[in-house]
């Protein structure tokens, strides 16, 4: 039997002493796309950064591919919500995504011929080859958030974690990297946080929601508790909004 | 005619010594000044005078004191770096003034009388001993054969350590080599304008190599020139100012002076030529 592409037992985490995450349990079998959603401060990034190892557990287990965190590196992509770098460093856009095939081990190598036409496609899945000699700081925002969604992508690996990944992207653009996620699908597992409900609740296979604590059944439904849990005052609102697209029967039709 | 200068051995030995810093800082500034590194450096760079006050006491050339204060200071510092929340800077503060006030100390401890003491805070590249050529020469091939070997691995931690550390890049042992390299760029630079200005040529060329530049590596080579201009044009200038008007000119503080010129020359064409970037700020 193939491991779980995640799996978290009992997660506890907290920054600076105040808890961030309470007794988390999630498991994402290969290949499924689940979608994250929780309001804002509930803990999401922070439940993506413990899946990449860079923030330490309090207590309970993190697995990835049955490995911890740390020893999983090469196998996650990961999307960061804001760009975690000098906006005026001297890079182009292609040197971004050909790091997405840099490895450990591979020390004293130039990248391939392969690794440049695999970050070549990448760019080409965002559309951004025509801008790819571009220094990073002549891009829009959403050019060089589709930059960097190009460098995960050149990852290639198996498991992909996207942090708000269109909050700087037009709906079109938006909408063209759903379309790219689900083409990934099912060879690539995807979590994607966000707090676009209705958006994601299109393109997942299924959702889970979280405000420190996680409500998750391993399936699309979100039941009105989930929400009343997740986002407490504020559910009527959401109610209105998007609950009638997410809160389909099971046996409903499928999208 | 100012050329006369050329015929002199020691301001050849000057000039070749302007030069082979100018290699160290122009590579090694240009990361100094990406990663924003320079009040690390700054600390490293008067903790090197703790090495000094060392090779004093003990009987050996400060030089090689400098060599090892400045790099073991520099990798205990990088390993610190990564592991405090906060309170880097108060660190930083603390290894800056101990390396000044253990080198102070240690040549007070030494009998007898230590006579280019000042040479080592203000440098002398006027008097710089050829074996200090020679260290400075091979220091200089260490660090580029470090860069060529891992240009790519280090751009990488330079640009995004996360992400680098994400696809499973060993970011900490990058991050100290790094470190390392700085120490011993600062090494290269100590003799040229002296540890208290070490900091300046490290990061002001590359600093306005910065304003033109498109990527890392055409970044360096220019941090390497304009460098190599300021050392230079500094030596001449200070040479200049000795032959035709009697002024004894030291030139560690013109070479900083010119660097900061050309920095505020390039500053303006780039805004003029407003490509891409706003100038980088210091």
């Amino acid at each position: 039997m193939t491991a779980p592409a995640i799996d978290i037992q009992d997660l506890w985490v907290s920054i600076d002493q105040t808890p961030v995450l309470e007794g988390v349990h999630l498991r994402v079998a290969p290949g499924d796309f689940l979608g994250i959603i929780g309001p804002n401060g509930a803990g999401k990034s922070i439940l993506l950064k413990t899946l990449l190892g860079r923030v330490r557990p309090d207590r309970g287990s993190v697995r990835v591919f049955g490995k911890p965190p740390e020893h999983a590196r090469g196998r996650v992509a990961y999307l960061p919500q804001r760009p975690e770098f000098d906006l005026k460093f001297p890079i182009t856009a292609r040197e971004v995504v050909q790091m997405g095939r840099l490895r450990a081990g591979r020390w004293l190598k130039p990248l391939t011929p392969d690794d440049r036409r695999r970050a070549e496609k990448a760019l080409a899945q965002v559309r951004m080859t025509e801008h790819a000699g571009r220094q990073i700081a002549e891009l829009s925002q959403g050019q060089l958030q589709r930059v960097l969604i190009a460098r995960a992508l050149a990852v290639e690996a198996p498991l992909l974690l996207l942090d708000e990944p269109t909050s700087a992207l037009d709906p079109g653009a938006g909408s063209e990297l759903y379309g790219l996620l689900e083409k990934l699908q099912p060879k690539v597992t995807i979590v994607l946080v966000s707090h676009e409900i209705g958006v994601i609740s299109q393109v997942v296979r299924s959702v889970a929601c979280l405000n420190r604590r996680l409500h998750y059944h391993g399936s699309k439904q979100i039941t009105r508790e989930m929400i009343e849990d997740t986002y407490g005052d504020t559910v009527d609102f959401i109610m209105h909004r998007h609950i009638h697209r997410i809160l389909e029967p099971p046996e409903g039709p499928g999208r | 005619m100012i050329w006369e200068a050329l015929d002199y051995p020691f301001f050849q030995r000057a000039l070749a010594a302007g030069l082979l810093a100018s290699i160290a800082c122009g590579i090694v500034g240009t990361y100094v000044v990406v990663k924003r590194m320079a009040s690390i450096s700054g600390g490293l760079s008067h903790a090197a005078f703790g090495g000094v006050g060392l090779g004093y006491f003990l009987g050996f050339d400060p030089m090689w004191g400098a060599v090892g204060f400045t790099l073991g200071t520099g990798l205990a510092l990088g390993w610190a770096a990564r592991r405090l929340a906060s309170g880097l800077d108060t660190l930083i503060a603390m290894v800056w003034s101990v390396g000044m006030a253990l080198g102070i100390l240690l040549t007070a401890l030494t009998p007898g009388y230590a006579p280019d003491l000042m040479s080592y805070l203000f440098g002398s590249i006027l008097f710089v001993p050829p074996d200090t050529l020679t260290l400075t020469a091979g220091l200089d091939a260490l660090i580029l054969l470090t860069i060529v070997l891992l240009y790519k691995e280090l751009k990488a931690i330079a640009f995004d350590e996360n992400f680098a550390e994400s696809v499973g890049l060993p970011v900490e042992p990058l991050f100290l080599i790094l470190i390392g390299l700085t120490s011993l760029a600062i090494v290269t630079l100590i003799r040229v304008v002296g540890i208290i200005l070490v900091i300046a040529l490290l990061t002001i060329p590359a600093a306005a190599a910065r304003h033109w530049a498109g990527s890392l590596a055409r970044m360096m080579a220019l941090a390497c020139g304009f460098g190599a201009l300021c050392t230079t044009a500094g030596l001449f200038l200070a040479y200049g100012l000795s032959a035709r008007f009697g002024l004894n000119v030291p030139t560690g503080p013109l070479i900083i002076l010119l660097a900061v010129g050309l920095y505020a020359v390039s500053a303006a064409f780039r805004r003029r030529a407003g490509r891409c970037c706003a100038p980088a700020p210091l």
